[in-house]
């Protein structure tokens, strides 16, 4: 992580430049959900401007991570933690997915024998 | 003593403690709102599967949303501005960005309240048939009227609901000249009627509040008037177990008018009620019905939206209009749309059959009878699993949103000291509370995509 002055300096156009890209990415996942023009698949809300709208959003996030959070040059200790975590909570949407799954819908999960 | 390791790092970790302590607290609050985002998904995904019930995609005013959205980037901007100040020695605009990062916390705060609100006061009316009318409930009570008499259960003689929901005839005539009253006053502002005339049959033998009304008072039910009615009862509450009625009747001195919340009564007929608190009393019911200003009506559920309920309520202009915008908006989809059949596409249905009422002339006074009615509520989480779990995350959000703000503020506040002994543990401190704030930011980024445009 940048700890002189000198080092700080040269990044603040960083900071401001990754507050202007949040903004342009929340402008189009505004349009892809608003604007027919912009729409993806089927008319409406559907699956591909859901998949478009986390995209951005996860883009965001990454740069908010990476540059805001330091996470582009951390400590190992840090990573390790984070490892972690993304696994469980992998995890917890693996759950999700399970629950959906219903016993009464899906005949392939659930076989009556003889 | 000094803390070790606030400012240098820890041989072993190569991290100085907050930041490992952070970093740790920041991935259990990963966990937590991890829960809550698989649980919309798992809401959302049972949703697809019940025909008769729509997830309200983009049913949030979006502007709101995304200004709230603008306002914490700006603040994420800002609060690593103020740490890079502070690494640079630049106190003045170190408590500058702070300033701006706490101002945009205060906006959050007031936009999210103002959207709150909004949802609080506005409710939807799902119908027997499958209608649901939006609206602002102005008066949601069973009016029963010439009622002279009560009984409460010996065990539990609460008479506060008298003091509650008792008007009477002449709080209707002033104001509304209408036969029934409206104790929840013009537009459900706060019932400043019902307020007033709560007074007059609190208590003993309270007084009407209104000149020329005679006074209350309670009466035995062999007509002797009952000078001290706490008294009475516990002289009946202390009787030997065998001697002990049930229940105490009391007579009114003079009928009075009483309007019950529907969620209050137990049971009722048109000659009495029962609350949940055991009182009965007996009069007669003249009022049965919701009064509703309807600014939409959803006809996604209703097989022929030209024999909807909503148009026994509404104008036949509003069942013209409404209908003849439906055909509209279908043939313009399908010119639009050749491929795609529009009654099975959820945005041409929604476009179609759930209509607002824009201006203050479609806004429509409705009575609605309740034997109509199958559930209504505010926007709020009884009104549907979408609603469930917005105010959850977007609550627990909004705390995190509070709960930094304080932090960020007790550094801007009280940061000199620590400043003029040693800047860098300042700096690692607004570093830490950076950091949750960005986390803050990092969640808002998912919740307004999935809450308010998907």
């Amino acid at each position: 992580m940048a700890d002189s002055a000198e080092e700080i300096q040269k990044h603040i156009k960083t900071y401001f430049m990754v507050g202007a890209i949040l903004v342009v990415g929340t402008l189009i996942t505004v349009a892809v959900a608003k604007f027919p023009i912009f729409d993806l698949g089927a008319p409406g809300v559907t699956p591909p401007d859901i998949l478009a709208g986390l995209a951005i959003a996860t883009v965001k996030v990454s740069f908010v991570m990476l540059i805001f959070m330091h996470l582009n040059h951390e400590r190992p200790l840090i990573y390790k933690i984070l490892a972690f975590t993304v696994v469980f909570a992998l995890g917890l949407f693996f759950l999700t997915y399970l629950a959906w799954i219903d016993p009464a819908v899906y005949d392939h999960f659930w076989t009556r024998s003889g | 003593m000094e803390i070790p390791y606030t400012v240098s790092a820890r041989e072993d970790t190569g991290l100085w403690n907050a930041k490992l302590g952070i970093w740790l607290f920041l991935a259990s609050e990963v966990m937590l709102f991890g829960g809550l985002f698989s649980g919309y998904i798992f809401l959302r995904l049972g949703a697809a599967g019940d025909p008769l019930y729509h997830w309200p995609s983009q049913e949030l005013k979006i502007l709101p949303g995304f200004v709230n959205t603008l306002v914490l980037i700006g603040s994420s901007v800002t609060v690593v501005m103020a740490w890079a100040s502070l690494k640079m020695r630049k106190w003045d605009a170190y408590r500058r960005y702070m300033f701006i990062t706490l101002g945009c916390a205060v906006a959050f705060m007031a936009i999210k309240s103002y959207e709150y609100y909004g949802k609080f006061t506005h409710s939807s009316v799902r119908l027997l048939d499958g209608t649901v009318v939006d609206g602002h409930i102005h008066q949601d009570l069973l009016v029963f009227e010439g009622v002279d008499s009560i009984t409460v259960p010996t065990e539990n003689p609460d008479l506060s609901f008298l003091a509650k929901y008792a008007f009477d005839s002449h709080a209707a005539d002033h104001g509304h000249g209408e036969s029934h009253a409206h104790p929840e006053g013009d537009a459900g502002h706060g019932g400043a009627n019902q307020e007033e005339n709560a007074q007059s049959v609190s208590g003993d033998a309270a007084h009407t509040g209104h000149s020329g009304e005679s006074e209350l008072r309670f009466l035995t039910p062999k007509g002797e008037v009952i000078e001290h009615l706490e008294r009475h009862i516990r002289e009946i509450q202390l009787l030997p177990k065998e001697e002990q009625p049930a229940s105490i009747k009391l007579k009114l001195s003079r009928p009075v008018t009483l309007g019950v919340k529907p969620s209050m009564a137990l049971s009722y007929d048109k000659k009495s009620f029962r609350l949940r608190n055991g009182a009965t009393a007996q009069g007669h019911l003249t009022d049965d019905s919701m009064h509703i200003k309807v600014d939409a009506v959803d006809l996604r559920n209703v097989e022929d939206p030209a024999k909807s309920a909503a148009w026994d309520f509404l104008t036949p202009n509003h069942k013209e209009k409404f209908l003849s915008h439906a055909d509209q908006e279908i043939a313009a989809f399908s010119k639009e749309h050749p491929k795609h059949d529009p009654l099975t596409i959820p945005d041409a249905r929604k476009k179609a059959f759930w209509q607002k009422f824009k201006s203050k002339e479609e806004k429509h006074e409705s009575t609605i009878p309740r034997k109509d009615i199958k559930f209504y509520a505010s926007h709020t989480p009884k009104w549907n699993t979408y609603y469930a779990i917005y105010f959850t995350m977007t609550g627990l959000h909004g705390l995190h949103v509070i709960g930094g703000a304080l932090v960020l503020a007790h550094f801007t506040f009280f940061g000199r000291r620590i400043y003029d002994k040693n800047p860098e543990h300042l700096c690692n401190r607004v570093e830490v509370g950076g950091l949750f704030w960005h986390f803050v930011d990092l969640v808002w980024i998912f919740l307004f995509p999935i809450m308010y445009l998907l």
